[in-house]
């Protein structure tokens, strides 16, 4: 009963909301607002004020919660909503996890992205959860159109390095860095971390290590700040004095190298600017095609930082998902918030992610496939190569980068496993081709097809694809030859790990 | 050398680097990572005091040690006979009584509750016949169920050289050499460990070994460890020597909320040094301990 669910709720620039469940079609649009949310700008900035005072924090922040709760899920989708969850929670739904992401378009209003949607909170007649803290939930952010490719430090299961840079200019508050470093170094003897750890490096440095480590997952320690113009993070000169450096500028030195992760573990890395909402740590990072960041919103405790990455590590060596072990380091913040009566730090950390599940690196689905399985699918060769690569393409919901040679089966199921790393696609694409063909080919298809998707329960809902593919998607023979054209004119950067293998 | 001597001290690689990493994780724990500076905290505050005043703690063996040659005439001149053991030892040994007064400086208030203390003679030396031999050390695990009366003793040495311990009425801080009675005694020593545990062991041979543990505080600053030694009259080699020492405090006074909250946040080493008592270690060599080529001519 451990299966997510995917609802995506999409925003759009005039602030149209749209909401989709799983791969589903996006249903009932509302609006949002704008007014409502202007208002709620300004108390967030109020209530902010007022979050260092335990006395009536809980309730001002669970009241902030509420009032964003029903801005973003206006009209139709607040039921929709509210009838799921109450599914979920009383465990009448096989997803035992929803994750909510929420996707903006790229020129949405920067008031809306300021907003702290981690403080979204359903009112107690729907259970008084808050999401970004509760553990059904999962909450991630995401652009529409973010991009996902050109990806440098993709984790594998056998290596996992950490890059760990902590800046300590003089003069200014001391950070201590040694709690971090235990707890991954602690790590390393359940899952593959490798710990890699300097103190105050010039930033020409920090970008030679970068391309020499290669590390899948960057943590960046130091003090920030963000006006509203732009946010800035405080680096150390070489006489250790302190030297301000711009988001843009930080963001800059990640051209040559993009790790899976990267980490801005300072004040206001999360924040967006005032008047544009492409500017603030974490925005840079994510125009940047950083594909997983994550960083913090609003001034951040340094204990509470501690305790968010303690729980957040553990938590991914054991899930190997991101999204998971964000969500369980907010968790452990709230609870804190309550029992030691802390600054409220858990609305501080948020996530960025390019992909609706957040995997630290593809699961092995062969370890799922029956050995029967596996000879079969060596037998499998399309008939027509046209009708495959048709069916390849409509499982995709977009084609971010060219087609890598995939002109069999094998290749197909790598490729997409490469690119998307959501076997819902992978399934998709056995579905469409199954109905292509017949006989005892289409019938081993659908085996396949049923093994992947139960190893990804509530991911992968066969049943809905199907009944998306009702009735059969036609082939568009005209697009036959743009494919064709890209597949000849492909560059492969780098070999692929395979996931699917024969034999 | 001290690998010779088979000390396990707590597995503590630098305590005052450790010390500094604990006091780094509390004053920064309620700061931010931001313009907003930290805030005050005063359970904070007396906890890095308290690591603070834990780094200015001292152990340290004597440069030079107390030594005094036993001879047949020091029992003459206190109107005293040696035993016909020991004379008939004296034909063939010199003997010398050392004492090691360990200097410690606790934090104030805050005292020691366990000791261990090593000091091997002659590591190396393969010569039998030329071998000093521990003939009696000071104090003894005989003595525990004294002190579990009495923190105060009375420590005197009858006509073998062997230590004797009696209770005193009174505390008294001096450590003294008097005349009295029926045999030399020294003290009386106030040795501060109400129902300690002692443990002493290896006379006969060139290991002295103690270990003490106290329920209630150790908090005197000077704990004297005492040696006889016997040395043969034809060694002409000056007696090196080596020790090491271990005090540590109860772990009991770290219970402190900011501890409790911060814990998971210490290094393996720091929580072990924490758990282990914070112990403050010290080694020490001494060439010729007996300064015998002084003592030669008095002996």
């Amino acid at each position: 009963m451990n299966s997510p669910l995917i609802y995506t709720l999409s925003i759009q620039s005039d602030l149209r909301v749209t909401a989709r469940v799983n791969t589903l079609k996006a249903v009932m649009p509302a609006q949002i607002d704008r007014q409502l949310v202007d208002e709620l700008v300004e108390a967030t900035d109020t209530a902010l004020g007022q979050i260092f005072d335990p006395l009536g924090r809980q309730e001002m922040l669970r009241a902030l919660g509420i009032r964003l709760y029903e801005l973003l899920f206006a009209g139709d989708i607040r039921g929709q909503f509210r009838h799921i969850v109450q599914q979920t929670l009383n465990l009448r739904s096989p997803y035992a996890q929803i994750h909510l992401r929420l996707l903006f378009q790229d020129d949405v209003p920067a008031s809306i992205l300021r907003l702290p949607w981690e403080l979204l909170y359903l009112p107690d007649e729907v259970g008084g959860i808050r999401l970004g803290t509760d553990p059904h939930f999962c909450l991630s952010y995401g652009f529409v159109n973010q991009s996902t490719y050109s990806l440098d430090g993709q984790c594998t299961p056998d290596e996992l390095k950490v890059l760990f840079v902590h800046m300590h200019p003089q003069g200014y508050g001391a950070i201590a860095d040694s709690p971090i470093r235990t707890h991954i170094e602690q790590l390393s003897s359940i899952s593959p971390f490798e710990l890699n750890s300097y103190s105050d490096l010039q930033p020409v440095v920090f970008q030679e290590k970068l391309e020499e480590i290669q590390p899948n997952i960057v943590h960046f320690l130091c003090h920030g700040e963000l006006d509203n113009e732009r946010g800035f993070y405080l680096l150390c000169e070489e006489d250790g004095s302190r030297h301000e450096y711009t988001d843009d500028s930080f963001a800059s030195l990640f051209t040559k190298y993009r790790p899976q992760l990267v980490i801005l573990h300072a004040c206001q890395s999360g924040q967006v600017a005032m008047e544009n909402c492409h500017t603030g740590g974490a925005m840079r990072m994510v125009h940047r095609s950083i594909p997983t960041v994550i960083a913090m919103r609003y001034p951040l405790q340094q204990v509470d930082g501690w305790n968010f990455f303690k729980t957040f590590y553990h938590v991914l060596a054991e899930t190997k998902r991101f999204d998971i072990a964000v969500q369980a380091g907010r968790n452990r913040l709230a609870v804190q918030d309550h029992q030691f009566q802390s600054t409220g730090s858990s609305i501080s950390p948020l996530l960025w992610m390019n992909q609706n599940i957040g995997w630290l690196f593809p699961p092995d689905v062969n370890d799922w496939l029956e050995p029967q399985l596996k000879e079969l699918i060596a037998l499998i060769q399309p008939g027509d190569p046209s009708d495959i690569i048709s069916c390849y393409k409509a499982s995709l919901p977009k084609l971010k980068k060219p087609l890598d040679e995939p002109l069999t089966l094998i290749d197909m199921l790598n490729d997409l496993w490469e690119r998307e790393h959501v076997p819902e696609y992978i399934c998709q694409f056995i579905e469409r081709y199954a109905r292509m063909v017949s006989g005892e080919l289409a019938t081993s298809l659908r085996q396949l097809s049923t093994q992947i998707a139960n190893g990804y329960p509530g991911i992968v809902n066969l049943d809905q694809i199907r009944a998306e593919l009702e009735p059969p998607v036609p082939t568009s023979p005209e697009d036959l030859p743009f494919l064709l054209a890209r597949i000849m004119h492909v560059e492969r950067k780098s070999p692929t790990p395979r996931i699917f293998s024969v034999g | 050398m001290l690998e010779d001597m088979d000390f396990e001290f707590s597995d503590i690689v630098d305590r005052n680097q450790l010390l500094h990493e604990a006091i780094s994780i509390i004053s920064c724990s309620d700061g931010f990572l931001g313009e907003a500076n930290r805030g005050t905290c005063c359970e904070a505050d007396e906890a890095v005091s308290l690591l603070n005043s834990l780094r200015e703690e001292t152990v340290a063996f004597p440069s030079v040690c107390s030594v005094v040659p036993m001879t047949e005439q020091s029992f003459i001149s206190i109107g005293l006979q040696p035993s016909d053991m020991l004379r008939e030892l004296m034909v063939k040994f010199n003997f010398f009584r050392l004492d090691i007064p360990m200097q410690l400086i606790p934090r104030c208030g805050w005292a020691f509750t366990r000791l261990k203390c090593r000091i091997k003679f002659c590591p190396g030396e393969d010569d039998v016949r030329n071998l000093v031999i521990i003939h009696d050390l000071s104090p003894k695990s005989e003595w525990q169920t004294q002190l579990k009366i009495s923190s105060s003793l009375d420590i005197t040495l009858d006509a073998s050289l062997k230590y004797n311990m009696s209770i005193t009425a009174e505390k008294a801080s001096a450590v003294a050499c008097a005349t009295g009675g029926l045999g030399m005694v020294f003290g009386p020593f106030h040795y501060g460990f109400r129902r300690a545990k002692i443990r002493t062991g290896n006379t006969g041979h060139q290991l002295a070994d103690w270990y003490m543990e106290g329920t209630e505080r150790i908090d005197e600053e000077m704990v004297n460890f005492g040696v006889i030694l016997r040395v043969p009259k034809e060694r002409q080699l000056p007696i090196h020597a080596c020790g090491a020492f271990e005090a540590r405090h109860s772990f009991q006074l770290f219970t402190s909320d900011i501890f409790t909250e911060l814990w998971d946040h210490f290094s393996e080493n720091v929580k072990s040094l924490f758990t282990n008592g914070c112990p403050i270690t010290t080694t020490k060599e001494w060439d010729d301990i007996t300064q015998l080529s002084m003592c030669r001519g008095n002996a």
